[in-house]
């Protein structure tokens, strides 16, 4: 456990280290030292995001001439004088690449990751051009059990690494190490395929391997990283808007992968790492018009605007997915028709907000913000209480922080109508409309007569059924996606307020923040529906289906063609995950940066300015 | 090249290569160094080398290479003699120096192996190649050149590129041993 020293003030340590004068603080590893100073130390199983067991042996350092450690394990000392590149270090750690090398099938020419690979650097690097050692060649099979994962184990230098990340990163321990010495290997669970176990997906195993043992499908043989240009964007597909690292090469993309030294430690989910880059629905490259087949973007929005000139009432419905400078061009130029719109997730917002403000001075006076300040507070949190524990599906990242909190000690509460998602990790599981109902009654008693009926109300009942959010120091309650009933938020937020706890209210996506927009109520029957879709998918669509039914035309407005673009009367194209700008707010009220990843080669270059002129150049500026 | 030339006494040095259980991929890449062959030749006599010269045994030579893994007994003898009648043996590739995707056989047994790919994936006439028929006997593993013989110079890589195989020669013309390290030392 080196990391948690790093941000510590201490007293200064002074060494040196390949004959320079190092100034360190106390408590830090010599690694940590040795980096600051930029002098380099050969590492292997080194992770930054993990925590060190020095297993691999490259960082040994000669100290004192006398002994050698592993840098990544050994903390600084006033005084020490360390060398990194000795004759017999270097010596050391090639005798060890030599036993690695003879182990397996290390050939890089038919490997996946052959240049983007740690192995191979420090072969080149140790001058590894001949191997003393017999070939001690094992007969593993390839593990394709998992759509998106493959585990080739005959690359394995069993560095743990992705141990190690499903353990501490994700809070999942799918991958473990099984048998000892040579028989040594990695496994998923007690010993099944990959894809029949409780791995969640989420490829955080592959971003950590440094070798070709674990390697991601989708991406396989794509391009090398010293190839491709990386942009950073935020993800749209739940509302915690994790940072992405999109990889590309000649204007498509390589692969997504999270930010290391971010807070999430290079995590994301399936959604983010893969389902990004699986949309294989044919792409909406021109403006179409039933009756007229694809016809030029002025005919279209000129089409466009005639509906939705002569109609009376309009339904406008808009993706969750947008940026939000996109939503409110979209409400603006929608308002300029009068119509009423909805974004998913704007109503529970905006209850939210109301119940918040009122709900929590009557629990308590000093409750002040109740908003958590990011999904990785839950770290710090000694309770948590989980409403609805579907977010291990809709928010995977947030799950891995609630389990690791878990793990860490932290006492867990799940409240869930269905099953326990947390099941082991869990400390209680509370059916919510059993115990649940009379806390929520208390509460709404609470809330709609006065601060009074709560002495009356049978506290203790309260209170018992979150003992752990009352005692502990930190606490956070957490609001899944289908939390939307009014008792219920009510509930949850009167707890926070009297247990002093945090929220972190975690609706289906990003722009359901956007302040009083798209909270309006939909006429039943209207003349027009607008649909933004963009690239919305499956069971994200049914809302709109369900409003396209009801209408006489349908416009939509979208990336990919799908069941509703096949019911409307004229279709839009609109920009890809990776084409948006703009920013998004998530979860915790921050506004993140969507970042253009390639230009877009549709017939359109901007969702706004079709907005814009849709509106007759009612709107604004326009930006990409 | 004129009579006159000819009559005078040839002391390039002199290279013999072989390929043994390759794919002659370092010999195609070798053929890479383009136009600088020509320059090349100045200094270095080919005695053997299967791309560019008719020969097919293992002539006596100051410099010589071999490529491929041992895979069968022919190779052994190759390669004994290759040491025998060479002053300096190069490894050429991943195959000479560290095994290579030859060695991925290593852990099928030889003979089902055979078998499989003769009989079973062949039509009605095909013959196994062992028993009685005059080819040589696959060993039980592929091993390095160095399991077997001396080896003064390894170039790994898949191929290595030409300009390191070229380079090998030319240090070792200068007398001096190959640094092949950094770039010029690679696995693909």
């Amino acid at each position: 456990m080196s990391k948690a020293t790093q941000s510590e003030a201490e007293p200064g340590v002074a060494l040196e280290i390949n004959g320079q004068d190092v100034q360190a603080r106390e408590g830090q590893t010599i690694l940590e030292a040795a980096r600051e100073a930029d002098i380099e130390i050969p590492t292997l199983c080194e992770h930054e995001p993990l925590t060190n067991v020095g297993g691999c042996r490259m960082c040994l350092v000669e100290i004192d001439g006398k002994r050698t450690e592993t840098a990544c394990t050994t903390t600084v000392q006033d005084g020490m004088e360390i060398e990194v590149d000795t004759d017999d270090l270097w010596d050391h750690r090639r005798t060890i690449l030599e036993l690695m090398f003879s182990e397996q099938n290390h050939y890089c020419m038919y490997c996946e990751m052959e240049g983007d690979c740690e192995l191979e650097d420090l072969f080149n690097e140790a001058g590894l051009d001949a191997c003393e050692y017999p070939l001690e060649y094992n007969d593993i099979d390839v593990d394709t059990s998992h759509s998106e994962i493959t585990l080739d184990l005959d690359r394995c230098v069993l560095c743990g690494r992705c141990v190690r990340t499903c353990d501490e990163v994700v809070g999942n321990d799918t991958l473990t190490f099984k048998d000892r010495g040579l028989e040594t290997e990695i496994v998923a669970d007690d010993g099944v395929a990959l894809g029949e176990s409780s791995c969640i997906s989420c490829g955080a195993c592959a971003q950590a391997c440094p070798t070709g043992a674990i390697y991601t499908n989708q991406s396989a043989y794509r391009g090398r990283e010293e190839e491709c240009d990386v942009v950073t964007t935020a993800c749209t597909e739940c509302s915690l808007g994790c940072e992405l690292e999109v990889y590309t090469n000649s204007g498509r993309i390589v692969k997504i992968e999270g930010v290391e030294d971010g807070a999430d430690a290079g995590q994301l989910c399936e959604m983010g790492r893969f389902g990004l880059l699986g949309d294989s629905r044919e792409r909406i490259d021109e403006p179409s018009v039933r009756g007229d087949g694809t016809v030029d973007t002025e005919t279209a929005i000129e089409r466009a605007r005639e509906s939705l000139e002569d109609a009376e009432t309009i339904n406008a419905v808009a993706s969750s997915r947008l940026p939000t400078e996109v939503t409110e061009a979209f409400a603006a130029s929608m308002d300029a028709y009068d119509a009423s719109l909805e974004v998913p997730g704007a109503k529970r917002a905006a209850d939210e907000r109301r119940i918040a403000e009122k709900v929590a001075p009557l629990f308590n006076e000093h409750a002040g913000n109740l908003r958590a300040s990011g999904p990785e507070a839950v770290l710090d949190a000694e309770a948590v209480a989980v409403f609805d524990t579907s977010i291990v599906d809709t928010h995977p990242v947030a799950a891995s922080y609630v389990r690791r909190a878990a793990k860490d000690g932290a006492t867990l509460v799940s409240v869930d109508a269905d099953e326990d998602r947390f099941a082991s990790k869990s400390d209680a599981s509370i059916e919510s409309g059993s115990a649940l109902s009379r806390l929520t009654e208390d509460s709404v008693e609470v809330v709609e007569d006065d601060a009074s009926a709560l002495a009356d109300s049978d506290t203790e009942t309260l209170i018992n059924a979150v003992p752990a959010l009352e005692d502990g120091g930190i606490s956070i309650i957490i609001l899944g996606p289908e939390i939307e009933e009014e008792d219920t938020l009510i509930n949850a937020y009167a707890l926070a307020a009297m247990t002093d706890s945090k929220v972190l209210s975690l609706p289906d996506r990003v722009n359901s923040f956007v302040d009083g927009i798209g909270a309006d109520d939909l006429h039943d029957d209207a003349e027009v529906a607008y649909l933004f879709a963009a690239d919305d998918r499956e069971d994200d669509l049914d809302r709109m289906v369900e409003v396209a039914r009801t209408a006489d035309t349908v416009i939509v407005q979208a990336t990919r063609e799908s069941i509703l673009t096949k019911a409307a009367d004229i279709v839009l194209p609109s920009l890809d995950w990776f084409e948006r700008s703009g920013t998004v707010t998530d979860a915790s009220g921050t506004d993140r940066e969507l970042a253009r990843v390639l230009d877009p080669r549709v017939a359109i270059d901007s969702d706004r300015e079709v907005l814009s002129e849709l509106a007759e150049g009612d709107i604004l500026e326009v930006k990409p | 090249m004129s009579q006159a030339t000819a009559q005078t006494e040839d002391d390039r040095a002199t290279v013999a290569t072989v390929c043994l259980g390759g794919c002659s991929g370092c010999h195609m890449e070798f053929l890479n160094i383009d136009h600088d062959l020509v320059d090349l030749l100045e200094d270095v006599k080919f005695e053997a080398s299967h791309m560019i010269v008719d020969e097919k045994g293992v002539p006596e030579a100051d410099i010589g290479i071999a490529e491929g893994v041992v895979t069968n007994e022919e190779n052994i003898e190759v390669a004994e003699e290759l040491r025998e009648n060479c002053d300096t043996v190069v490894a050429w590739g991943d195959c000479a120096a560290l095994r290579g995707i030859m060695s991925l056989r290593n852990d099928d047994d030889p003979d089902e192996m055979i078998d499989e790919v003769y009989l079973d994936k062949a039509d009605e006439e095909s013959e196994s190649p062992r028993d009685d028929v005059p080819v040589p006997a696959l060993l039980e593993d592929a091993r390095p050149l160095d399991e077997y013989i001396d080896v003064d110079v390894y170039i790994p890589g898949c191929p290595p590129d030409a300009e390191v195989m070229a380079h090998g020669i030319e240090a070792l013309l200068e007398g001096e041993q190959p640094e092949i390290v950094d770039e010029k030392l690679q696995y693909d």
